[in-house]
């Protein structure tokens, strides 16, 4: 939706997403409790692949040398 | 197979295997005790409101703040309870169906070891789930699981122990009277059956039974029994469980009336199953009295209460909005919302306002032309609330806090919102000096704490029934119910860093320390979105370019003229875009008709199209002033799974997919073309029922 939409505009607009569950697979209930595994698994979510590139992304974006 | 000196084959044991026998009339009189019976091992197999996590309740019950050893012996006291109404009810329904019964000794006690068949398959089901839920999602090693399990097992057995001298106390034991009612166990809500006619219509069988010291025996023939005998042997044996009904009924409104103190706050899954005993009790009493006309009864008892809440205020419970004046009512009608979304003064001030803001947020950042960030996300409870608390911290650390430097705004749904309104305000203390580091762990599992025993013991005890606490805020009372449970919990694991009201962050937002926050709770009646913030968003609520204005944003100050909306409290609104369907109640506003506010996740559960409107009406600005925008999604689900699959569709998909993708497509609608882009921005789902 933003990546069509974002031809409106004359300002670039980059979209950058952190994806909890990136696999069908991965289920963590959705409720008001979370069990040690499943916050176990969401702290880990943010070190995969796909996560650390959305970060890399970001940092160059602010422009900030890590 | 010898049994008392007979010799029986297999298939003759199986038929004439009393506890089988009891199982197959539950099956034929008793059906609706099953029903129940289903209900729990549905719950515990993860098959029944698995969504909204009633299956923890279960498995991972928690008391005064943790999971122990106490609360598994409270689920397991419940759970005794609950099977001794289950033999209690069953007697007086089925134990006339057994002759034999009047020939041995304390029969109803009998019968309950034989009609142990269902409950002991539950507590085996109950604890082989338990077992492996802990091992795996709880990483709980063997001495704990023994703990548990012996408590849990502690608990029942403490109950059985109670009812056993409840039901024959020792000074009865021996007692020899003759008592002329023929009442085998008398209940102050069920109806006195006749047992001594069904009696004489049943045939004469032999049933191999659990006996004395657990053996198996032969019943006897009761068949030469005189209806004066059979008086006298249940005179003898009588029992009553009518303490045991109300002492149920007691506990369960008491849970209710003083549910304000934690010592009384039973893991939520004690509280169901006293539900469910309570009304499986009821149902079973309304049976005995009316037979098959309680179906009917049921249905027109539904819709009398349907009727009169729609005509009066019984009945019609409301969630409210803490700190706002519920006397003062606001018109709510298209020609209100059409005056607010065409006042062009108002628009343009809060325009200015926010432009005024947007400025000091730029020279916060200390950039000529800094990047705008706008975060997205999305909802998903519990979850979503720890992972936007995760990324946040887990960027800020890395980038040297450059995210929240650069965010002006958040938007989205529902837990994602609670979980960004708590490192917004953690942000905030660290600005003002109150705090040092914002990305301790402490933060992350304040925020991880359940919050669903809380909710669910709220739901299942006080607003099931009767709301009579009530809370003070702003001078002002109001009724509680669980979105009052769901804001207590919320402080207490957040150290009461959040209790604010809705005007205490303008300021701060002003000066450019932290990022607005967009709430965009549904209105139910409509399908608008209310838009909520410190800031007036009346900016937000027309969009020019657009031929036809569907007034499809509502600015929550301009609504409620007659209120002071600073006052409103944070979590209330926090809790308003998190109000998912059953699990909690719609918030109500003071508007004439009543609207109601429901999760913003039915309509933009991330914050896509609050984003587009917003850059949509700050455009100019930012193409002078900054070097573009940055749209940071904090998704719980990623938008194309790596390993999504399509399945062939049965017939009874047919039924249910059509629903299914209504509630998906809510979320997110996935291929859009330009043009359907803009549209789905401006038109609203319908606005038929406006009046």
């Amino acid at each position: 939706m933003f990546r069509i939409s974002s031809g409106a505009f004359e300002f670039p607009i980059d979209q950058i997403s952190f994806n909890l569950l990136e696999n069908k697979s991965d289920r963590i209930s959705l409720s008001w409790h979370l069990t040690k595994q499943e916050k176990a698994k969401i702290h880990e979510a943010f070190y995969s692949a796909e996560n650390q590139a959305s970060l890399q992304r970001l940092s160059e974006l602010l422009g900030t040398k890590r | 197979m010898k049994i008392n000196d007979q010799d029986w084959n297999f298939i003759e044991v199986i038929r004439a295997f009393f506890p089988f026998r009891l199982f197959i009339a539950h099956l034929k009189h008793n059906l609706f005790s099953l029903v129940f019976w289903l209900i729990l091992f549905l719950i515990v197999g993860d098959q029944f409101g698995s969504s909204f996590g009633i299956t923890f309740l279960f498995l991972s019950p928690e008391y005064l703040g943790e999971v122990s050893g106490l609360s598994f012996g409270l689920l397991g006291f419940a759970l005794g309870g609950f099977i001794i109404g289950f033999n209690t009810y069953s007697y007086i329904k089925i134990g006339a169906r057994y002759p034999f019964l009047t020939t041995i000794s304390k029969p109803f006690y009998k019968f309950c070891i034989n009609n142990s068949l269902i409950p002991l398959a539950f507590i085996v089901f109950y604890l082989y789930r338990m077992i492996q839920f802990q091992i795996a999602e709880e990483f709980a090693t063997t001495s704990t699981l023994f703990y548990y399990s012996f408590s849990f097992i502690a608990g029942l057995l403490v109950f059985f122990i109670f009812s056993f001298f409840y039901f024959f106390p020792i000074s009865r034991r021996n007692r020899k009277y003759v008592d002329q009612t023929v009442k085998p166990i008398s209940s102050p809500i069920h109806k006195r059956e006749k047992w001594y006619d069904l009696f004489r219509s049943q045939k004469d069988r032999t049933y191999i039974y659990i006996g004395r010291r657990f053996r198996l025996m032969t019943s006897r023939s009761a068949r030469h029994f005189d209806k004066k005998l059979v008086q006298e042997v249940y005179a003898k044996n009588r029992i009553s469980s009518t303490l045991f009904e109300l002492l149920t009924i007691g506990m369960f409104f008491s849970l209710s009336l003083f549910s304000g103190y934690d010592i009384l706050e039973v893991p939520a899954a004690t509280s169901i199953i006293l539900l469910l005993t309570i009304s499986s009790m009821i149902f079973s009493a309304l049976h005995s009295w009316l037979k098959g006309w309680v179906y009917p009864l049921l249905v027109v008892v539904v819709l009398l209460m349907n009727f009169i809440s729609a005509q009066s205020g019984v009945f019609r419970y409301s969630s409210y909005a803490f700190g706002l004046d519920y006397s003062k009512k606001d018109i709510y009608s298209i020609q209100a919302i059409r005056k607010m979304a065409e006042n062009e003064m108002l628009n343009e001030t809060s325009k200015e306002s926010y432009i005024n803001m947007l400025e000091n947020w730029k020279a916060a950042t200390n950039e000529s032309k800094p990047k705008l960030v706008i975060v997205n996300s999305s909802g998903g409870g519990s979850r979503s609330a720890l992972w936007t608390m995760v990324v946040f911290q887990q960027v800020d650390k890395t980038l040297k806090n450059k995210l929240t430097k650069h965010t002006q705004m958040i938007t989205g749904a529902s837990g994602g919102m609670v979980g960004a309104a708590y490192y917004r305000e953690l942000v905030l203390r660290r600005e003002i000096g109150e705090i040092k580091n914002v990305t301790s762990k402490v933060f992350a599992q304040n925020i991880s704490k359940d919050m669903l025993n809380k909710l669910s013991f709220m739901a299942s005890t006080n607003d099931i029934l009767i709301r009579a606490q009530k809370c003070e805020f702003n001078g002002h009372q109001y009724t509680i119910e669980r979105g009052y449970a769901f804001e207590t919990q919320l402080h207490k694991n957040t150290n009461y860093v959040l209790d604010h009201s809705l005007g205490y962050y303008k300021d701060y937002e002003q000066r450019g320390l932290i990022p607005t926050m967009i709430f965009s709770p549904t209105i139910i009646n409509d399908g608008r979105r209310m838009l909520i913030s410190s800031q007036s968003l009346s900016f937000l609520t027309q969009t020019k370019d657009n031929l036809q204005n569907s007034y499809e944003n509502i600015d929550i100050h301009a609504l409620l003229s007659k209120q002071n909306t600073g006052d409103l409290r944070f979590s209330s609104v926090v809790r308003a875009s998190a109000t998912f369907p059953f699990v909690m109640p719609m918030v109500t506003l003071p508007t004439e008709p009543e609207i109601q506010l429901m999760d913003a996740g039915i309509r933009d559960n991330y914050g896509g199209k609050t984003t587009l409107e917003f850059i949509d009406a700050l455009k100019d600005w930012i193409q002078k002033n900054t070097s573009g925008v940055i749209i940071v999604q904090i998704r719980d689900t990623k938008k194309v799974l790596n390993d999504e699959t399509y399945k062939q569709i049965s017939f009874l998909d047919k039924l249910t997919l059509p629903l299914e993708i209504c509630i998906e497509i809510s979320h997110e609608s996935k291929i859009l073309t330009k043009r359907e882009c803009f549209v789905s921005v401006q038109v609203p789902l319908n606005f038929q029922s406006i009046k």
